[in-house]
């Protein structure tokens, strides 16, 4: 009449009645779901168990004790069912239980779900794609712009330069030497002011590039986390759960507001902390 | 030229202002504690766990329990079926200088300890996460090290700071403060003068949390020498009664004896267990007051945060006031309203407070 159920069997319990072999594909489908080891549980209400013993005592007694009045028996019977539903209480365990319909219902609601969410990290995924793509582009014709505007400064300057040493180079113009000379300094003049020149390039190429770099990592957080529901649409019979995340409340790093109090203090306080985290994360790297 | 001017170089914008930085990042404040384990986010989740982590001894209790890996209270509650481990030991990992016997082990728990504190942060799938964590203000160059290898693999960006500095730092209390940070391991003492603290600035103690268990644990053994218990058990009635004033409520604890729960008076034994920390903190207060400029020591003394965990200790505050006008001849004592989180509220606004450039060649 009553089964005690163990773990295991809760479990099989929670999600629904046991495979019974069906016509059709019915009964495979169920098997499927509940796994092959899914038993057969009879389920017994309270106030059903509690009227059984009831009646069972009272005929009990009855047969035991013979010529036991009605109202004797009445008052046994309610001491006992009020010690059972006591005892009941005291060593009840709840134990969710779903209808097959319910369960299959309940399912599928969460295969939606994560698939839903899947769809959602797609897209995520495909517009930061297309935001990397979009600063690659706007990179690439920053970098066209700022190398043209760069050299076509640069040439200009550069002219100016070389005329202002040769008009220098000119007062000895008689000499052999300084002839020779002239040319090794407006090379050598040349070379550094496109040296430092590249090195303003690269500078102000940085930003776009760590804001690329940006991008990229969290593509493949991203992508990391689409392997995981997709795993998670798979593992759908263990009903586990996706926690989406909650999101950061500040969009952007706040850093320090000049009008906060003593930024100054406060700024060298972080310069001092990043540089001690960068000696100490070189030491380990070495 | 440093890494800092290179990075201030480019970071900043014609007006000097700091460049604006794309979304996408999670800031967190951790206070990596023997005994807690707390985390503020920037998503404005908190959360604080104990320091243990556990692994099942064997395929049955794996089975039993459904999991690889347990933590805090849920590891210490079942802790029969599970290897267990503490992976730090006074504000610093275990295995940092190699002479804990299963230090394999603690390197494991204290990446699985990181791991799971910020997964309960709820950080989102895409986000990088950035961290500040708390260090003792003594903590070697290898505890340091081993930290940061330990928080590296849940991490993008990761930073350390010393933890009574950040609880100054949280509350905006960067002048002429002392700072005590009392955790399981060990106790943190912090001059703070409007300036980055340094070496001479900070003490470390071990008059900390598990020294008052064991004192209490002293006196369990010879007040009650007929009673069983553990240092588990110890350490609850130290949460539960600790106190340190004069009136106090009774300490009414049952032990077992012999099998059979039995009441026993702790009052005194509380007591006189938590009353242990304070001479040792005051005095090391006044070694931090007798070196600070002398026109500014009283105003130091008139100054004292108290926080951290072990700071919970009903009275503590009056007591130390008390202790530091006894041999100091004045104090002030006031208790951070979230002791708890303090370290880590802390960490999470330098985390804010640090320019992006600076995270982003951290990574």
């Amino acid at each position: 009449m009553f089964e005690s159920i163990r773990p295991r069997q809760r479990a099989c319990a929670r999600q629904a009645a046991p495979a019974q072999p069906q016509p059709g594909n019915e009964g495979e489908g169920k098997e499927r779901v509940l796994g092959k080891r899914a038993r057969r549980l009879n389920l017994v209400n309270q106030t059903h168990l509690v009227r059984s013993i009831e009646q069972a005592v009272r005929r009990g007694l009855a047969e035991r004790l013979d010529g036991v009045d009605d109202t004797t028996l009445s008052e046994i019977a309610r001491t006992t069912q009020a010690e059972l539903l006591a005892l009941l209480k005291a060593g009840a365990q709840a134990v969710r239980g779903l209808s097959k319909e319910k369960f299959l219902e309940e399912a599928e609601e969460d295969r939606r779900r994560i698939v839903a969410e899947r769809e959602k990290a797609s897209e995520d995924l495909q517009a930061l794609m297309d935001q990397v793509d979009a600063r690659r582009d706007e990179m690439l014709r920053a970098r066209e712009a700022l190398e043209e505007e760069s050299r076509r400064s640069g040439d200009a300057q550069d002219e100016a330069l070389a005329r202002r040493v040769e008009a220098l180079f000119e007062e000895d113009a008689g000499e052999a030497a300084a002839e020779q000379l002239r040319e090794q300094v407006t090379t050598l003049l040349l070379g550094s002011v496109q040296c430092e020149r590249d090195k303003v390039v690269a500078a102000q190429m940085s930003e776009h590039r760590q804001s690329v770099e940006n991008f990229e990592r969290r593509i493949t957080k991203l992508t990391r986390s689409l392997e995981l529901t997709e795993e998670e649409l798979r593992r759908m019979a263990e009903r586990k759960e996706v926690d989406p995340g909650v999101a950061s409340v500040f969009r952007t790093v706040q850093g320090l507001n000049a009008d906060e109090d003593d930024v100054e203090a406060k700024t060298e306080m972080m310069a001092s902390i990043f540089e001690a985290n960068v000696a100490l994360q070189k030491h380990g790297g070495s | 030229m440093t890494d800092l001017d290179l990075l201030e170089n480019t970071e900043q914008g014609n007006d000097g202002a700091p460049a604006a930085v794309e979304n996408g990042v999670l800031y967190l404040g951790i206070d990596l504690g023997t005994s807690r384990t707390s985390v503020t986010a920037s998503n404005g989740e908190r959360v604080t766990l104990a320091s243990y982590v556990g692994y099942p001894k064997d395929v049955v209790s794996r089975k039993l329990l459904k999991k690889d890996v347990l933590f805090g209270d849920e590891a210490l509650q079942k802790r029969l079926s599970l290897n267990l481990f503490r992976p730090l030991s006074k504000g610093v990992l275990k295995f940092s200088e190699q002479e804990e016997a299963d230090y394999e082990g603690n390197v494991k728990a204290a990446k699985d300890l990181i791991r799971e504190a910020i997964r309960l942060a709820k950080p989102r799938s895409d986000e990088l996460v950035y961290a500040v964590i708390g260090v003792p203000a003594e903590a070697s160059i290898n505890n340091r090290e081993a930290i940061i290898e330990a928080a590296r693999e849940s991490v993008d960006s990761v930073m350390l700071c010393s933890e009574p500095f950040s609880v100054a730092y949280g509350l905006d209390m960067l002048d002429d403060v002392l700072v005590i940070d009392i955790g399981a391991g060990t106790t943190d003492l912090c001059r703070m003068h409007g300036t980055m603290p340094d070496e001479s600035d900070q003490l470390t103690l071990d008059a900390a949390g598990d020294a008052v268990d064991a004192k209490l644990e002293e006196e369990l053994a010879a007040n009650c020498p007929e009673a069983q218990f553990t240092r588990q058990m110890v350490k609850n009635i130290k949460e539960r009664f600790g106190s340190v004033s004069e009136r106090i409520d009774q300490a009414l604890v049952m032990l077992p004896v012999e099998g059979k729960p039995t009441q026993f008076d702790l009052t005194d034994a509380v007591r006189t267990a938590c009353h242990t920390i304070v001479p040792p903190i005051v005095e090391g207060l006044g070694k931090l007051i007798a070196t600070f400029d002398p026109e500014f020591q009283e105003r130091l003394k008139g100054r004292v945060l108290l926080a951290g965990g072990g700071s919970q200790i009903q009275g503590l505050d009056k007591a130390i006031e008390a202790e530091m006008r006894r041999t100091l001849g004045s104090g002030d004592v006031i208790r951070i309203e979230e002791p708890m989180y303090g370290g880590a509220n802390g960490a999470l606004k330098v985390a804010h407070d640090m320019p992006a450039a600076y995270w982003e060649s951290l990574r």
